[in-house]
């Protein structure tokens, strides 16, 4: 069923959902979480902003920092950057009495706002815990709903940054290692959201671009979300009060048509091998997600 | 031309500084590109404050992204007057760092300080601040009718507006003067015990991110205390002067369930901050005549060909979507806003916004655009 959809995806151990705002990110990544779960594997979904996206799509008021399953197999949690940080201390580089100390003293709160990078940084570290460390729930696949474009770039850019800040010791062993991890094609993926719109394709293929450029992490699939269906040449006229309603149809495919011609052309002198899968409109999902129509829905991607 | 004015004109008319806010993809830097354009119109000196905009906007003004406020071209029979600044990161982190250094030679500093190197193009907290201390400016000597500020896209937006005492409680803690002065001092001396105060808390940092780190950071924080202390100044100012000038604000949505929440969360948070809600526009709907051709499927989908169905299908279940959604943003925006709150429903636009003219013509859409959540419109 899946070994020719999206499997190749899903058999990494960390996916790393990023693409411009609006596009669906949420969306994919759960029907990504929701399929893998059906593949027999234990999901851990992870997102990070300031309200929770992911909690309402099933129904759930706000979890927050805190591990829930979420549906069966699937475990959700919304990261944030003090705790973040507190676990990243703790958990990773082992200094709980430090931790205890120090570092829930307000001052250093806020001086921990003021170290570039440190919410990245963990926020990196918390990942990879949840791949690598994590003995007690060991998840077959963490999928991150990440960031919008601009703002996952710079994510990505975080190690380096901070392998070249001047710092030593843990932090410095542990960005390495969590570097490593990154950059190991097997085990880690970035799947690139889009929409086949004239602006959002030249801004993706500008993003793959940069991502190529500098990123430890690697583009491993497009995904074109929101191609309409094709309309049968033959079709029949329709009443005349439906014609605006399929002009407005063919238009969009005319456009997506083009612009998805752009994308592959445009991905072939980047990675001539990323492949690039679509998914089709639906209009709107309801919440919450009917579980099996989400996992009909990318079990019916289509590779180009 | 005595046409009557569209409501968001009326809005603009009678506004002296617009502040717009939303999450990211919804269009609110276009809003408010456009906002300051029709005001511009009606024969207003505009001032437009954009924070890390796409460049392809700036390029449609035909101005510079950059720490600089810019005279926009507009065409010749434009009354009014536009000045743009389209802040771009690295650029303002320069010219903060110019304007509040004492001197030349602490700023070169600070311009070599690896730390700083790292910082400038990384972090969105000084162009925020810069976006402040360019609002002052504007506020303080600009002479405009009208400033428009976009604000950034997230959905923490209005805490850019609070931001200055972020960076105050950096300051008034005594962070500095307790722990990091005196280690600053304590290194450029070559003490190697750490003094008193601060020792326990930055020996255990240093075990973490090593001393060279803390001596970068250190040495940063001493040299930025000055730009600190001067854009703590500068947010003050500007808190106190949006309370008292006649500030309105305007959410910017769309009919997608995050931009929803997003926008949901920042109807709360204007409320408790007591910021007035102006107008919510519901941006990327389908097209009007679309709407209507589309409610009529219902009633003919029988006669229609099972072939065409999944087109119509998806168009209808569109439509009904955005219609929730916007209906459940426009009571939502009500309850917390009260009844005068202008709700505008606007049509996604078909064209790539790169020029002045698909500007003006995103303009005239949101002139054009339909008000919602009234019994009356429902037809």
């Amino acid at each position: 069923m899946l070994q020719e959809s999206l499997g190749e995806l899903l058999s990494k151990k960390l996916v790393l959902v990023t693409g411009k705002g609006g596009i669906g990110k949420s969306l994919v990544s759960t029907a990504l979480a929701l399929e893998a779960r059906k593949l027999g594997k234990k999901v851990c979904l992870v997102e990070s902003t300031a309200h929770d996206q992911i909690a309402p799509l099933f129904g759930v008021a706000p979890i927050g920092h805190q591990l829930r399953e979420l549906s069966p197999g699937v475990f959700v949690i919304n990261l944030n950057a003090q705790d973040n940080f507190r676990d990243f201390v703790i958990k990773h580089l082992g200094f709980a009495k430090l931790f205890e100390k120090v570092f829930t003293k307000p001052i250093v709160r806020s001086f921990i706002q003021m170290l570039p990078g440190i919410a990245e940084l963990t926020l990196l570290g918390r990942l990879f815990h949840f791949v690598e460390l994590d003995k007690e729930n060991k998840f077959d696949i963490v999928i991150f709903d990440g960031f919008a474009s601009g703002h996952f770039h710079s994510l990505m850019r975080t190690p380096d940054a901070v392998l070249h800040s001047g710092m030593s010791g843990p932090v410095i062993d542990e960005t390495q290692r969590v570097r490593s991890f990154l950059s190991d094609k097997l085990k880690v993926g970035v799947a690139l959201v889009t929409v086949p719109e004239e602006l959002i394709i030249s801004e993706t293929l500008d993003f793959s671009q940069r991502l190529a450029d500098d990123s430890p992490a690697v583009l491993s699939t497009v995904i074109v979300n929101r191609r309409w269906p094709d309309i049968h040449p033959d079709a029949p006229p329709v009443d005349e009060k439906l014609n605006v309603s399929r002009a407005y149809w063919e238009q969009q495919q005319n456009a997506q048509g083009k612009n998805i011609e752009r994308l592959q052309e445009g991905l072939k002198a980047i990675d001539p091998k990323l492949p690039i899968w679509v998914l089709e409109e639906r209009g709107s999902f309801s919440e919450p997600l009917d579980v099996p129509a989400m996992q009909a829905w990318i079990e019916g991607a289509k590779k180009l | 031309m005595t046409q009557p004015l569209s409501e968001i004109e009326t809005i603009l008319k009678e506004s002296r500084v617009i502040v717009t806010v939303g999450s990211g993809g919804v269009g609110k830097t276009t809003s408010s590109i456009a906002m300051a354009l029709i005001a511009a119109r009606l024969g207003k000196k505009v001032g437009l404050l954009s924070i890390d905009p796409a460049k392809r906007l700036a390029d449609a003004l035909g101005i510079k992204l950059g720490s600089e406020l810019r005279r926009v071209n507009l065409k010749a029979e434009i009354s009014g007057s536009l000045d743009a600044a389209m802040l771009d990161q690295k650029a303002v982190f320069d010219e903060m760092v110019w304007r509040f250094a004492p001197n030349a030679g602490v700023a070169e500093k600070i311009f070599q300080n690896s730390i700083y190197k790292e910082v400038s193009s990384n972090l969105g907290g000084p162009l925020e601040y810069m976006a402040l201390a360019k609002l002052e400016t504007m506020l303080r000597t600009g002479g405009y009718d009208l400033i428009v500020i976009d604000t950034p896209p997230d959905s923490h937006a209005l805490d850019f507006l609070a931001r200055p005492n972020i960076l105050a409680g950096f300051i008034e803690t005594g962070v500095m003067s307790w722990m990091i002065k005196p280690f600053h001092l304590a290194q450029k001396l070559g003490v190697g015990a750490i003094f008193k105060a601060g020792g326990k808390i930055m020996g255990g940092i240093s075990s973490i991110t090593g001393m060279k780190m803390l001596k970068l950071l250190a040495e940063f924080l001493v040299l930025m205390e000055e730009v600190i202390i001067g854009f703590n100044r500068v947010g003050r100012e500007v808190s106190v002067a949006l309370k008292s000038k006649s500030t309105g604000f305007v959410l910017v949505s769309a009919p997608y369930n995050n931009a929803v929440r997003s926008a949901q969360h920042l109807l709360t948070e204007l409320k408790q901050n007591n910021y007035p809600l102006l107008a919510l526009i519901m941006n990327r709907n389908l097209p009007f005549d679309l709407q209507k051709s589309v409610a009529h499927y219902p009633a003919l989908e029988s006669g229609v060909d099972p072939t065409l169905r999944p087109g119509f299908d998806i168009l209808t279940s569109r439509q009904r979507y955005a219609a929730s959604l916007a209906e459940q943003l426009a009571s939502k925006a009500r309850e917390s806003a009260g009844k005068d709150v202008h709700l505008l429903l606007l049509e996604e636009q078909g064209q790539m916004i790169h020029s002045e003219e698909t500007l003006w013509s995103f303009a005239d859409a949101l002139c054009n655009a339909r008000s919602f959540g009234d019994q009356a419109q429902s037809s």
